[in-house]
């Protein structure tokens, strides 16, 4: 993809966003959601959360105060929101039970993904949620061409693309009625990329590659790597890196021998809060890739181009965009370019 | 005295299954064991052979304890041919005869010649010459019987614990197997259900309920009085023309 | 064949022992040359001359690598396992007289995943336990609890009924499969969840040399204890009370060969996880070719499962490119046509 062409869509976005602002919303609103179809009378009173990414959508656009329980905690909540965050009851660090949520009558239930509230939904289905008339709003960052009943993550059928962050966000503000804020919101995250997208295209760079390791199993075991058509993915596309990794699956598992040979320019590596595989600590991550006999001698662990970035961001969330600028900056900071 | 029982008993769940034997067998001699079903004649046998251990009493063999002796000592002293005994493997005839020889051998003692002439002359005493390579499966019952009783040869014991050898053999074979073993030079104790061929032993043990009623002279023991008083049938004696031996013809009681 | 025509002499056996031999090193040495990427086979061997024997060829350090430090000692490993398995299962067949007896049938893969979640997802240990430990120690309790159950039901280590000893095993390893369930489902998401499920149907990407050292001594010593058991696994041909007037010593026996296939198999699982098949069914397709002497059946045993299951490893690497299939899946897929074959060769032939 060219450079111009990365310049229009993302002035593209930022137009769109400024013009759909000011609007207020009119109620009853009906949405597609996920292959469901939603309706709001009014805007809800206030909203429980299923996943991080929801929740801090929600705390972007300024109504942390209508959140009256969260759950599916991956790390610690963005800095800008701890307070925020603070006054809310947490449901649960991982998954809520179904009684849970519902005992906190939420005028909306917001939802990361899919496997929460899906047909097979492990907290309750959207159906059960809808029958005891509370409507469920899931992030479109996770259905929109994407297929959950394929693969252990889902298995997305277009290459993901930021577009679907900004349309649950834009959603999300027309349902509880501020979208000139959500607008604002867009036109900030719009921008940031589009800016980190500039920097990286000033380098000139060509053939650069990455793999994504999220963790691994076992410290010596096949790692799980970012495919070709998450986050990670349209973070490598918009920069112009190649992704060595040649899976449809969101984590697919790839051998090291299969990444050594690839020898991609630079390895980014996710780090995150979990500890439930010893590869979940980057440190750990970075030891292997110092130490193992094959991993050590890839290029970019010679030359030092490890790149550490918050494993949230590497999911289809608003971390994303702060993901495109770490791996933006680290493009300048290794000094790839001719 | 090759082998002595004294007080033996086997009781399982409190109920006594043998009790009270006080037995001692003779060097050489066929020591026949009779007895209604169920009163204890197997049970007695595996109690003699050590595979079950006495819950009351001892056995010795050659003045030896036999609990308390290796196995592999004790099985090379006394041979066991079970009344049952199957397998679902795919066997061969001679693989069955030569697990006989299992006593005698080691990993760091292998197979040899010697073993070979041993497996190959229980299988001649058997009359199954011929069938050595025949899968287990495909043999009748009788075959599978003299297999068992060829591979109790093999086992070259001092003593010979048969339980009803003659089980679904034809009559040649019967008469043949019990000629073999009594011209054996070695000691055996054959539990049967021929009084007839019971009447053929040095001695006869009969059991009742658990316990040794009677031991000793055939004829002695196998008296029309006993037989009704443990057997339930009328039993009367018969002179075989030909040679003046006496035989029994039963009746119902 | 016919397994009962003249005993072999000496030299057939050295002839047959040395066959073996070249099979596994063959195997080995394929299991080596084929991965997950295209690898010359020149340079494979002259990464081998250099590492063995000194030699001084120009060979990439990732090739390097990739040879000597993923695919050798896999190979290896993979090679201890598929016999260590194998071996388990046929001496638990033969023991127990089911034909349907599996290393696993003693609870110890149910253990092995109970131990690997408790570590992994329930965060027991505190980090300083490994998934391996965990599975190993899971796996050598539940083997204990089965083997205690079987005692207290009065069979097990017995002379008659080995039927308790199966059951014992079947509810122990209901009750550790539900424990893992429970863990999981109590505490872990999809993600999380995923991991083990991938590690339980067994993965050998992990073998490294340190691996090898322990798996090789440990397949040694599984495969000797039955070669010096060979005649008294024979002798339960016609059952244990048989063997033990047989002047087998039954319950030393069996106290020993079932406790050493349970840390044999407590050790592969814990390496590899829990791969199906090799121990259920090598034992039967090595039946079929060389008959049922232990003599005999126990090394063949152990060649057929490691080969195999070598073979099934290289498959799984390389049947979808660029991806690496769980290797129980392979051991199944193509195991069960292959024994499908043999076994309907060995009808024809009887
Ligand atoms: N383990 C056991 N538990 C309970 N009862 C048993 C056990 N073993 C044997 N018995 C019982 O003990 C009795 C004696 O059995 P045994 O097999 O010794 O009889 P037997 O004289 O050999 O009979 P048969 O002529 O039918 O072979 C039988 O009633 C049998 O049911
Ligand atoms: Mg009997």
């Amino acid at each position: 993809m060219t450079a111009s062409r990365f310049l229009l869509a993302a002035s593209g976005f930022a137009f769109f966003a400024t013009a759909a602002a000011a609007e207020p919303t009119t109620y009853p609103l009906t949405l597609e959601n996920c292959g469901e179809t939603i309706t709001f009378d009014k805007a809800p009173v206030t909203s429980a959360t299923v996943g991080q990414a929801a929740t801090e959508v929600l705390y972007s656009l300024g109504l942390g105060d209508k959140v009256t329980g969260t759950s599916v905690w991956f790390n610690d909540v963005l800095p800008e929101f701890a307070e925020v965050n603070a006054k809310v009851p947490r449901l649960a660090d991982n998954d809520p039970s179904f009684e849970s949520v519902v005992a906190k009558k939420p005028g909306l239930v917001a939802v990361q993904f899919v496997w929460h509230v899906g047909p097979e939904g492990i907290v309750a289905t959207r159906t059960q949620f809808h029958e005891v008339g509370i409507p469920t709003y899931v992030l479109p960052a996770d259905c929109v061409a994407k297929d959950n009943s394929i693969g252990v993550d889902g298995t997305r059928s277009e290459l993901f693309s930021t577009a679907s962050i900004h349309q649950g966000v834009r959603e999300l503000a027309r349902i509880f009625d501020v979208q000139d804020r959500g607008a604002a919101f867009v036109a900030e995250l719009v921008k940031r990329e589009a800016d980190a997208i500039e920097r990286a295209k000033a380098l000139n760079l060509t053939d650069v590659s990455a793999a994504f390791w999220f963790s691994s199993a076992e410290m010596d075991i096949d790692p799980y790597v970012a495919g070709r058509k998450g986050a990670p993915a349209y973070m490598m596309d918009k920069l112009g890196i190649r992704n060595v990794v040649e899976s449809d699956e969101e984590w697919p598992v790839v051998g090291w021998e299969t990444i050594a040979k690839a020898n991609p320019s630079m390895i980014v590596i996710a780090k995150m809060d979990r500890r439930r595989f010893p590869a979940d600590d980057y440190l750990k991550k970075i030891e292997f890739l110092k130490s193992d006999p094959v991993a050590s001698q890839m290029d970019a662990v010679k030359n030092n181009r490890i790149v550490i970035m918050d494993a949230h961001a590497m999911d289809a969330t608003i971390r994303t965009i702060a993901g495109i600028e770490v791996l933006s900056a680290a493009l300048k900071d290794f000094g790839l370019a001719k | 005295m090759i082998l002595e029982a004294r007080n033996l008993g086997w009781s399982v769940r409190g109920r006594a299954i043998v009790s009270n034997v006080d037995l001692a067998v003779r060097e050489g001699e066929t020591l026949g064991l009779v007895g209604p079903n169920g009163s204890g004649k197997s049970t007695l046998m595996r109690l003699l052979a050590g595979i079950v251990r006495s819950t009351s009493g001892e056995v010795r063999i050659r003045g030896q304890k036999l609990h308390g002796m290796p196995r592999r000592q004790a099985a090379q002293l006394i041979a066991f041919l079970e009344q049952q005994a199957e397998t679902t493997e795919a066997i061969s005839v001679r693989d069955a005869v030569e697990l006989g020889r299992t006593p005698w051998l080691t990993p760091l003692q292998p197979w040899s010649d010697e073993d070979d002439r041993v497996v190959r002359q229980a299988l001649a005493d058997t009359d199954m010459e011929g069938f050595e390579c025949r899968s287990w499966a495909t043999l009748s019952g009788g075959e599978r019987q003299r297999v068992h009783l060829a591979r109790a040869l093999a086992q070259q014991p001092q003593l010979l614990l048969l339980d009803e050898p003659t089980n679904h053999l034809d009559i040649q074979h019967q008469l043949s197997i019990l000629k073999l073993v009594a011209d054996l030079p070695i000691t055996s104790v054959v539990a049967l259900h021929d009084l007839n061929q019971a009447l053929g032993c040095d001695r006869v043990g009969m059991m009742s309920a658990g316990q040794l009623v009677a031991l000793g002279p055939p004829r002695d023991i196998l008296t029309a009085e006993r037989i009704a008083a443990v057997f339930g049938v009328r039993a009367t004696i018969v002179v075989d023309p030909e040679d003046g031996t006496s035989i029994f013809r039963f009746h119902t009681a | 064949m016919n397994f009962c025509s003249a005993r072999p002499t000496r030299a057939s056996r050295l002839g047959r022992g040395a066959m073996g031999a070249a099979a596994l090193f063959a195997a080995v040495l394929a299991g080596t040359c084929i991965g997950e990427t295209p690898i010359p086979v020149l340079t494979v061997l002259q990464t081998l001359a250099n590492k063995i024997f000194g030699a001084a060829h120009v060979v990439d350090p990732i090739d390097v690598g990739i040879i000597w430090n993923y695919r050798l000692p896999r190979a290896i490993v993979a090679a201890c396992c598929g016999a260590g398995l194998a071996v388990s299962g046929m001496v638990l067949q033969s023991l127990l007289r089911n034909a349907l007896a599996d290393p696993y049938l003693l609870g110890i893969s149910a253990g092995a995943s109970t131990g690997a979640v408790a570590v992994t997802v329930a965060g027991l240990g505190a980090g300083a336990v490994s998934m391996s430990l965990g599975a190993f120690i899971g796996a050598v309790t539940a083997f204990l609890m089965v083997a205690l159950l079987a005692r207290a039901a009065g069979g097990g280590v017995t002379l008659r009924g080995t039927g308790q000893i199966v059951l014992a095993g079947i509810a122990g390893s209901q009750l550790f499969n539900a424990l893992t369930s429970f863990i999981i489902t109590k505490s872990a998401n999809a993600e999380q969840a995923r991991g083990i499920m991938f590690w339980l149907l067994g993965n050998l990407s992990g073998a490294r040399w340190p691996d090898v050292w322990l798996a090789v001594p440990v397949a040694i010593v599984g495969l000797g204890a039955c070669i010096w058991y060979a005649r008294a696994l024979d002798a339960f041909s016609f059952g244990a009370e048989s063997a033990a007037s047989l002047g087998v010593p039954v319950r030393v026996v069996q106290v020993v060969l079932i406790g050493l296939t349970a840390l044999v198999t407590a050790v592969m699982v814990s390496i590899v996880g829990s791969i199906g098949f090799v121990g259920l069914v090598i034992p039967h397709a090595a039946r079929f070719l060389v008959g049922v002497r232990h003599g005999r059946l126990g090394p063949a045993t152990a060649l057929i499962g490691a080969v195999f299951l070598i073979a099934a490893d290289v498959l799984s690497r390389t049947i979808v490119p660029g991806q690496v299939l769980p290797i129980g899946v392979i051991t199944a897929l193509v195991g069960a046509p292959a024994f499908a074959l043999i076994l309907v060769r060995g009808r024809r032939r009887s």
